[in-house]
């Protein structure tokens, strides 16, 4: 942000404009220096974020080290203990590790949904970035980004009239005289939801990366003799895998903490760990359980982002672009 | 694949730009979209049909008509759009503030960063963390459940996004106008209401619309710190889809997606990519 120049220019123009002695005058002055403009600008944004956002979430966490009440009952790591029993894993119980086991499997679905946006996404922005219509472009990439902005909670319901066993899918299915397939009520069901709601955060980092792709790039490896497949493959894939990875990291925090589609869509055998945390505080008030689960949960994510920033993957350039709701 | 293929290969797609590869990437981006707007139009069909889940379809507009009987969704309702209000004016306020603040100001080393970071964290942590978070923050005030706590939840989750785009205005905007303005005499209070706001004005009301949508399909911090007297419309969904007994579900739905829709297409349209 900053150049001589603009140092310069500000010498200039500060002389006329400050009547030296009058309150106006002192008050411009004041706002002049740095300190000032940093403090009143980004000051009360930060008081709001530390009131209402940090230290709500620091509250919550800290329930996980304390018997009861915070800092008026004991420490403990019991809750902990509970996630890692660790009586199961010196006798290699390891399958009553149910925590553990839930947290993996969130996790392991995590993944295939994050594969699945990325494989949705290429085609669409392969095309949406090389070869739309220079005038339809801006109403295509505004229909992708819309549904991003529309209540998820109705976007994910809107499956089970789909999904379910005499559901669209299915009717169709025995209409046909094929056999009906258990779509709803289990992996199957989080999963398609998943995608459906976060597939816009793969598709959205990818689509700039593709529209930044030269297309002289893709013609040169054609006019030497690859097939559109190796064109892909050699060329576009590597250039644009950046951007993909960096929504694709968006997609897998997002589905580890999923709550209100696995809860919708996946029944007893698609649930997910922060089902879990939820019924510490909806139905078995256990808070401090609760907060061991959701540390995890913080712990995850975190380290999440953390791995793949070592990578070399762009976090940052892919946050929040476009869209919200999630 | 030998030159010559190669070579016919170009002369073909050359001719034909839409042959080949551009034809099955066409397809796959028409799949890509009716996998995003079939649900949506399922809710649609859904909330005209009289029987439900039923192979047959039977044309009907008494979900519409039961609506307007339903004074819980319409107090809902009605409550959602006032918590969406109240967000919209407070986040857009304080983005521009902090949208300024991130952008123009020579920060001391490493503090300029922090501050982003901190503006961001919120996109990245779960939101369930959050809403649980908020709701164990106002019991143990005693506030409890209610307007204030969803309202509070609402705009420290809208902001980071508001942030986002209002920063990108400022961050494009023509410093040069500024600089004329001042050298015209115009001193920094001034130059900011009648050149810098005017043409930050795009950004702005995309934020403020955002926003408001962010906050009036929110459902997972409601969900925490919603209490019985204030219900906004996303947790009294939850509440009907949950129950599966109340067909004006769909029919509610239909209400709230063209609302959002047709608000967040006004703000795509005016924020600038």
């Amino acid at each position: 942000m900053s150049s001589q120049d603009d140092v310069a220019a500000d010498a200039v123009r500060q002389r006329p404009t400050h009547e030296k002695g009058t309150f106006r005058g002192r008050l411009l002055e004041l706002a002049d220096s740095e300190v000032f403009k940093g403090s009143i600008t980004l000051g009360p944004v930060l008081v709001l974020l530390t009131v209402f956002y940090a230290i709500p979430v620091v509250l919550l966490l800290t329930y996980s080290v304390f018997i009861e009440d915070p800092f008026s009952s004991g420490l403990t790591f019991d809750h902990f203990g509970r996630f890692i029993d660790m009586s199961a894993v010196t006798s290699f119980q390891f399958g009553e590790l149910s925590y553990v086991r839930l947290l993996g499997r969130s996790l392991g679905i995590a993944v295939i949904v994050t594969v699945l946006s990325l494989v949705i996404s290429y085609p669409i922005t392969y095309y949406l970035g090389q070869y739309a219509p220079e005038r339809w472009k801006i109403v295509l990439v505004m229909l992708v980004i819309i549904p991003f902005w529309t209540s998820y909670l109705i976007r994910t319901y809107a499956w089970i009239p789909i999904l379910s066993t005499n559901g669209f899918i299915n009717g169709t299915l025995t209409a046909l005289g094929l056999p009906t397939l258990p779509l709803l009520n289990n992996m199957v069901g989080s999963i398609i939801g998943l995608v459906y709601v976060f597939v816009p955060f793969t598709v959205l980092p990818l689509y700039a990366s593709m529209e930044g792709l030269d297309p002289s790039l893709i013609e040169a490896s054609r006019d030497l003799g690859a097939s559109r497949w190796e064109a892909f493959r050699e060329v576009v894939f590597p250039l644009t895998l950046p951007g993909a990875l960096a929504g694709g990291v968006f997609v897998f925090i997002k589905t580890a903490a999923a709550y209100v589609t696995p809860s919708l869509l996946g029944g007893t055998s698609g649930r997910m760990y922060a089902q879990v945390i939820e019924t510490q505080f909806g139905s078995a008030f256990n808070w401090n359980f609760g907060a061991a689960l959701s540390v995890i949960l913080v712990v995850v994510v975190l380290g999440t982002i953390w791995i793949a920033m070592r990578w070399g993957i762009n976090v940052k350039g892919s946050r929040g672009l476009g869209g919200g709701g999630l | 694949m030998s030159v010559a293929d190669g070579i016919r290969d170009r002369i073909g797609s050359s001719s034909d730009p839409n042959d080949g590869a551009g034809g099955g990437l066409k397809l796959a981006a028409l799949l890509t979209y009716l996998f995003l707007y079939g649900p949506i139009l399922v809710v649609v069909v859904m909330s005209f049909d009289a029987g439900r889940y039923g192979l047959r379809w039977e044309f009907t507009t008494e979900w519409y008509a039961s609506l307007a009987t339903r004074s819980d969704l319409i107090g809902s309702l009605w409550l959602s759009v006032q918590i969406g209000i109240v967000v919209m004016i407070v986040s857009t306020v304080l983005a521009v503030i902090a949208a300024f603040g991130l952008s123009r100001f020579d920060w001391p080393k490493r503090k300029g960063p922090i501050a982003t970071y901190l503006i961001f964290v919120p996109l990245t942590l779960p939101l369930i963390i959050y809403g649980i978070g908020l709701f164990v923050f106002f019991t143990r005030l005693g506030i409890g459940r209610g307007f204030l706590p969803i309202v509070v939840g609402h705009v420290l989750y809208a902001l980071p996004f508001a942030t986002l785009v209002v920063g990108a205005g400022v961050i494009d905007l023509d410093r040069s106008l500024e600089e004329a303005a001042m050298d015209l005499g115009a001193d920094p209070l001034t130059t900011f209401r009648e050149v810098t706001l005017p043409a930050l004005m795009p950004n702005i009301v995309a934020a403020a619309l955002f926003s408001f949508t962010l906050s009036f399909d929110e459902f997972l911090i409601s969900f925490f710190v919603s209490g019985s007297g204030a219900v906004p419309l996303p947790v009294r969904i939850w509440g009907m889809v949950r129950a599966d007994i109340e067909p004006e579900v769909y029919a509610i739905s239909v209400v709230v997606l063209a609302i959002s829709i047709a608000v967040a297409a006004l703000a795509t349209k005016l924020r600038r990519f």
